[in-house]
């Protein structure tokens, strides 16, 4: 086993290593083919010319793309992220500030999509071709079909702006109190949750529809066990696998739905913090970024081979 | 009985409390209350709460929070005295003299003097701040302090605009001590004498504030100004409907039409100062010759693109000049809406006009481009939109490497601010290469004096000069309307749309 584990290991970490160099080098390309100019957004528009050249060359926005790419990443390897162009604050910092709410929003969307997605789908397949099973067929795809950033509104406009139960934007700290933060979140989360619950919903019904019908599945039910106790019990591991799946790679999903959703709500997570640094060329701030994300997408899909192992001793490596 | 009695006691307390607290209804309606919280939207979050780097309005916005600026503008642009309880200026224009108010400090407790307010442009001007309203300062030969509480601007040139820049960004000034001590970390520290003090920054969700309670000007009345960044703007519109948000600045046009008619919020309209407009580079084909610029001008329906794009909420313009400045609309001989009189032009002008125009990728701006490109093709223009990101438009356009562009300029305090860098020969953003030896002779003759009178002539001159030559072709000037909670009280209507947070009270 030790061997293996090993070997698993060391490809892992390659692969992380592979992603991560693919990831920067494309954003540094795409951020210097990008129109618009880091000099000019930094000193304004009556700025001279030859102030604005003399920036560019401080900032070595004069230098060829490689030479720069290779700078950034022999500083980042020895972990300076840099500072940024704007706001001459160090990049590192400013991640650790935003980061913390940007996975606060996930986790919490992740939660709320399970919490929905999990019974709705056992229903659905115990009730398979039922009336009930008909309408969260029909809620799922009307659910999946409208756009995040309309859900978000909506939501804003039903519980901030007719009902007044929560805030419509803006972000509350921990420290402030558990409930006035998670009142701040929710929302947000909300909106991220009512995109994933249909594709969790839809995908634990087909595998628990296939699970029940099973041999050990008919063996349950002539022992004699209640409807509860195999569903839960017998069915819901075996049909989970899938979804342990998708939930894991829609983690790394999430964080591009953050983007949006960080801005509709005014969050103060990476999300919003990319959107406005791409806004402003602050190009070192959009390659920190960039690493963070791809760095958790792929620990993220690291933990869910294990998390594979651990459901499913089939899979468990040496056995 | 010792138990009852107490008891007896601290209700008549508590209920002698209420009577205290509740203030009469009559006493409601008249002179502003103290307390409460404002909260503000910004379009994004300050960069830093230095002069160095404000560059947006938002950024001005929460720059006269904490700073006072040393001199201000009234309802019609006029220049009053603020941190400078005086001012004078040479016969020639060529140099200003400030008397500072005295008993003034900093929220860090060191005095307000001569000696700081030369400090605070010593750094402004040193080329290592890389302080981006620099180029307002270019003029400047030196600044001394002349006595504790005086400070004598010299001038290299006549410069009678020079002291509109004393009321903008320049004007706010920082506590030198704060600037020792703080180092590159000034921005995350302020310190200047204004109304509120920094209270908390949590960076991309909000900067808060509280009442400076030795502001020099009086009483303020709020506990507490908070400003949130919200990129969005349905966003802002939205937390303002939901009670979450006291004043939405920069609000769009069909948020300040509905309001107008709902009547739920305030409109606070502060009138303008610059204004937008097709800006022509008149080196390149057919816009360099005049006829073509004109039939240009002719062609396009100024009402129309204003009801289109503005819902008719802002001003046809016909000058460079906002509500806020004097020679706001003194203009005659700018071309009408005439679509014959443009064929005519045009056929005079005898060959095809192909135009190209270069616009920020924005709806708005390719809205307005769109309703161009039909209006020209009536007449017979052909005209291809180019989209441009926004920093990549501003470099065309100080490259000259554009023929037609739509842009604005959210123009300065002073006439001057709003034509010099663009029309003098050498103007340092001589964007469309304009070169008119008379042009010159009016711009520098409207630094030459400061006499008020004399000055409304020159740029009187200068519009009708501009309405002859259209290197630019005027569209709309524009207001930064703001929605306001009908609770927020004390807001004046100043041209350059910031609220003087000092002033505003809360009704409740």
């Amino acid at each position: 086993m030790d061997a293996r584990w090993r070997r698993r290991l060391r490809t892992q970490v390659a692969t992380l290593l592979a992603v991560l160099l693919a990831a920067t080098a494309l954003t540094f390309a795409i951020t210097a083919v990008l129109p618009g100019d880091a000099a000019v957004a930094i000193l304004g528009e009556t700025a001279s010319q030859e102030d604005v050249a003399a920036l560019r060359r401080e900032l070595g926005l004069e230098r060829p793309v490689a030479v720069r790419y290779g700078e950034w990443l022999l500083q980042a390897v020895r972990g300076d992220l840099g500072t940024s162009y704007r706001t001459r604050e160090r990049i590192a910092t400013m991640i650790a500030d935003r980061l913390p709410v940007t996975l606060e929003l996930i986790l919490l969307a992740q939660a709320l999509a399970l919490a929905m997605a999990v019974p709705a789908g056992i229903l659905a397949a115990y009730r398979s071709r039922s009336r009930t099973d008909a309408a969260l067929g029909a809620l799922s795809i009307g659910l999946l079909s409208t756009p995040a950033f309309v859900k978000g509104i909506v939501l804003i406009y039903v519980f901030s702006v007719g009902l007044g139960w929560l805030p419509a934007s803006g972000f509350v700290p921990l420290s402030e109190g558990l409930w006035a933060n998670l009142g701040s979140l929710l929302l947000p989360a909300l909106a991220l949750a009512l995109a994933e619950f249909p594709v969790y919903m839809r995908l634990l019904r087909a595998d628990m529809i296939a699970t029940l019908q099973q041999d050990y599945g008919l063996v349950a039910r002539a022992k004699g066990l209640g409807v509860r106790e195999i569903l839960l019990r017998h069915a819901l591991r075996p049909s989970s696998l899938s979804l342990v799946t998708v939930v894991g790679i829609n983690l790394g999903r999430l964080v591009g739905g953050a983007v949006i959703i960080e801005t509709l709500f005014a969050l103060p997570g990476i999300g919003q913090m990319l959107v406005s640094a791409v806004y402003q060329h602050d190009h070192f701030v959009v390659q920190g970024v960039v690493l963070v994300i791809a760095t958790g997408f792929v620990l993220i899909n690291l933990a869910v081979d294990l998390a594979y192992a651990a459901l499913d001793p089939r899979v468990r490596i040496g056995e | 009985m010792p138990r009852t009695r107490r008891a007896f006691l601290s209700v008549a307390a508590i209920a002698a409390a209420i009577v205290a607290t509740v203030p009469a209804p009559e006493a409601r309606a008249d002179g502003p209350r103290r307390g409460g919280s404002l909260s503000i939207a910004l379009e994004a979050d300050v960069v830093g709460i230095d002069p160095l780097s404000f560059s947006s309005y938002n950024d001005k916005q929460v720059g006269i929070t904490v700073y006072d600026t040393l001199l201000d503008i009234d309802p019609k642009g006029g220049l009053r005295p603020n941190l400078a309880e005086r001012f004078e200026a040479s016969p020639d224009a060529t140099s200003f003299r400030l008397e500072l108010r005295r008993n003034v400090k900093f929220h860090d407790d060191t005095p307000f003097d001569a000696q700081a307010v030369v400090a605070h442009f010593k750094r402004l001007m040193d080329p290592r701040s890389r302080y981006r309203f620099v180029s307002d300062l270019a003029g400047v030969a030196s600044v001394e302090a002349t006595g504790s509480h005086e400070v004598t601007f010299r001038m290299k040139a006549p410069s009678a605009h020079f002291l509109a820049v004393l009321a903008d960004v320049s004007g706010m000034v920082v506590s030198p001590a704060a600037v020792q001590k703080h180092g590159d970390a000034y921005a995350s520290n302020p310190v200047g004498t204004g109304p509120f003090v920094l209270k908390e920054w949590r960076r991309g969700a909000q900067v808060s504030f509280v009442r400076n309670p030795a502001w020099w000007k009086g009483p303020v009345h709020l506990d507490e100004v908070v400003y949130r960044p919200m990129p969005d703007t349905d966003t802002r519109i939205a937390s303002l409907k939901a009670g979450n948000l006291d004043v939405a600045m920069n609000a769009p046009g069909k948020d300040v039409i509905e309001a107008r008619g709902a009547r739920k919020f305030t409109v606070l309209d502060p009138g303008s100062l610059g204004s937008t407009f097709v800006m022509l580079n008149v080196e390149k084909p057919d816009v360099s010759d005049v006829k073509v610029r004109r039939a240009m001008a002719h062609a396009i329906d100024r009402d129309a693109i204003n009801k289109v794009v503005n819902k008719g909420l802002m001003k046809v313009a016909s000058t460079p000049f906002g509500t806020g400045l004097a020679p706001h609309e003194r203009v005659e001989g700018y071309p009408k809406f005439d679509p014959a009189a443009s064929r005519k032009l045009l056929a005079e002008y005898g060959k095809p006009v192909k135009l190209r125009v270069s616009v920020q990728n924005a709806p708005l701006s390719m809205l307005t481009a769109q309703a161009l490109q039909q209006m020209w093709k009536k007449v017979g223009i052909e005209a291809e939109i180019v989209p441009f990101e926004q920093t990549a438009l501003i470099r065309a356009a100080n490259t000259r490497d554009y023929q037609v562009m739509l842009y604005r300029w959210q123009g300065g305090v002073d006439p001057d601010r709003n034509v010099y860098i663009f029309f003098h020969s050498k103007g340092s953003a001589n964007r469309t290469a304009f070169s008119n030896p008379e042009m010159d002779r009016l711009l520098e003759a409207g630094r030459a004096t400061t006499d008020p009178a004399k000055r409304l002539e020159v740029y009187t001159a200068i519009n009708n000069l501009l309405a002859r030559e259209t290197p630019y072709l005027f569209l709309s000037y524009f207001n930064n309307f703001s929605l306001a909670q009908p609770s927020v009280k004390g807001v004046a209507a100043i041209p350059d749309g910031l609220i003087r947070v000092g002033e505003v009270w809360k009704d409740r």
